[in-house]
């Protein structure tokens, strides 16, 4: 499975000493790096990195210990084992402490050391195994919709894959559009219930009096309308994932039904008393800061003891921008094809403008604006001008009519409201029409050559890219 | 390291190295390989050299 041999570094100043352990290692099946010299061994580890290192203790210049600080620092999952013709209580103390694997002394035990090299190899194997194994689920993550390279990313990609086996309730935090719902799913989709439903519900989009029946279900005749017995969201994820958007919306009367069933198991369809056993893993998110909710007491602290009991934080776009160009390349290649359109990627221009972007809505507005911009795009490139097109209309981030590339439209007036529904509207149009210029200016009623004239007055398109001679 | 001291520190290493050869070539040796006594010889040799410096060591 692990088709690399692992690598084994001998330091020693005295060469018959590396060529004896070269002889006693020949068959354990290890790359052997030789080195007489300890600067060298060092520098040779920044290009080969060993898996174990066995080293002298006294050589002239660098130290034995010197080289096991160095390496312990540089590559801590290097294993060190020191070896000495002068074995001493207190270097073994200070190796061991340093975070030596062993300490040997010479005239070398062959079968110890060979010992001691086999477990090194089953350690080596055994991280590989495992770093394939992450590799493959970071890449379900992101199918999952998620893709982060960056270090916070991984980390709570760690955090996920690490709660997901076991968690029975996770609090998904962070601003809008960071992804708490992909964050939910994963959990759901790495957890022992994947098998089972994920059934999301957003907790802002339900009116109150509606909340018990849609997450409790309810009796027939519970209420005026109820003509059928029907079963609630709890019911239906039984066995399952609930996910809760945006749970800090939830009415104070239902918060403290869902405590209920998150401390007893039990609910009850509105309009009987009779309780029924529901086993549902909850994650809920939101992007409010609920501790601040309930200090304010418009949330219950049990309630929220009892969802935080695992927070999974999501961090915004803007603090993990490395991530963009990544994100980029997914959504283009996505909207390429959804669109039918030759789009290979983004150019420089395009990709400064997208990395220093602010990003209030985080990864949902990324997506969104390049939507729009494969859209609209004509070439084989997102250029700027695509960008800043799609890019939504900010009172201060409005492009002046340099940043459109010069375009001589006449200059926009700021604060002009009505100007910016009709851009928005026929971006949205456009959008339906799939970037269809002739159906788009159909659908608004306008001709082929007022949609262009829109169009470059709106800085969605340049001058030159005005058929000359349209229909 | 005083000149005697180095010299001490090779004369161990190289010990150590005509022991650990000795050792391997003593675990390769078939059952009843006549070279085999020859070999305890060398190893023997080596061993009582290895001791001389230890009680060196202690005796200082």
């Amino acid at each position: 499975m692990n088709a690399r041999e692992p690598v084994l570094l001998v330091v020693d100043d005295e060469p018959g000493m590396l060529a004896l352990v070269e002889r006693i290692v020949r068959a354990e099946g290890f790359r052997v790096v030789l080195q007489s010299d300890a600067r060298a061994a060092l520098r040779g580890l920044a290009e080969e990195p060993a898996d174990v290192a066995l080293v002298d203790l006294q050589m002239p210049e660098v130290g034995g210990l010197d080289v096991l600080r160095a390496i312990r620092e540089r590559q801590p999952q290097c294993g060190v084992i020191l070896m000495t013709a002068h074995a001493g209580v207190e270097t073994a103390i200070e190796a061991v402490k340093l975070g030596a694997l062993d300490y040997l002394a010479k005239p070398l035990d062959v079968e110890r050391l060979r010992q001691l090299l086999a477990q090194a190899r089953e350690d080596a194997d055994r991280r590989a195994a495992l770093l394939a194994a992450e590799s493959e689920t970071a890449h379900r993550l992101e199918l999952c919709g998620m893709i982060g390279r960056s270090g916070i990313m991984q980390q709570l990609f760690g955090l996920v894959r690490r709660v997901a086996p076991h968690a029975r309730a996770a609090l998904v935090t962070g601003e809008t559009g960071v992804g708490k719902e992909g964050i939910a799913r994963a959990i759901h989709e790495l957890g022992p219930r994947r098998a089972r439903r994920f059934t999301a519900i957003n907790c802002s989009a339900v009116v109150e009096s509606l909340f018990e029946s849609e997450l409790f279900g309810h009796a027939r005749g519970a209420f005026t309308g109820a003509t059928e017995h029907k079963p609630g969201l709890f019911e239906a994820a039984d066995g399952g994932t609930l996910f809760l958007d945006e749970v800090g919306d939830l009415p104070p009367s239902v918060q403290a039904k869902l405590l209920r069933v998150l401390e007893t198991g039990e609910m009850q369809r509105v309009g009987t008393l009779q309780p029924k056993k529901v086993d549902v893993r909850i994650v809920a998110a939101t992007n409010r800061n609920l501790r601040a909710e309930v200090d304010a007491g418009r949330f219950r602290s049990d309630l929220y003891y009892r969802l935080n009991v695992i927070e999974l934080n999501v961090p915004p776009l803007r603090e993990r921008r490395e991530d963009i160009p990544y994100l980029t390349a997914a959504f283009v290649k996505e909207f390429a094809a959804r669109f039918d359109k030759p789009l290979q990627g983004v150019g420089p221009s395009a990709e400064r403008l997208l990395m220093s972007a602010d990003w209030p809505g985080n990864v949902r507005e990324l997506r969104n604006v390049l939507e729009r911009a494969c859209m609209m795009a004509e070439g084989r490139v997102l250029i700027e001008r695509d960008v800043i097109a799609a890019m939504p209309v900010r009172r201060d981030l409005r492009p002046t009519a340099e940043a459109r590339g010069g375009d001589a439209g006449p200059a926009r007036p700021a604060g002009d409201e009505l100007d910016d529904v009709e851009r928005e509207h026929i971006i949205r149009i456009l959008a339906e029409a799939r970037g269809n210029k002739r159906a788009a200016a159909e659908r608004l009623g306008i001709s082929r050559r007022t949609l262009y004239r829109r169009l470059e007055r709106h800085g969605l398109v340049q001058r030159a890219d005005r058929p000359r001679n349209p229909a | 390291m005083s000149d005697a001291r180095t010299v001490e520190h090779a004369l161990r290493n190289h010990i150590a190295i005509i022991l650990g050869y000795a050792e391997l070539l003593v675990q390769e040796c078939a059952p009843g390989d006549p070279r085999r006594e020859d070999l305890d010889e060398i190893y023997k040799a080596a061993t009582a050299a290895m001791k001389l410096l230890h009680s060196k060591d202690s005796a200082a």
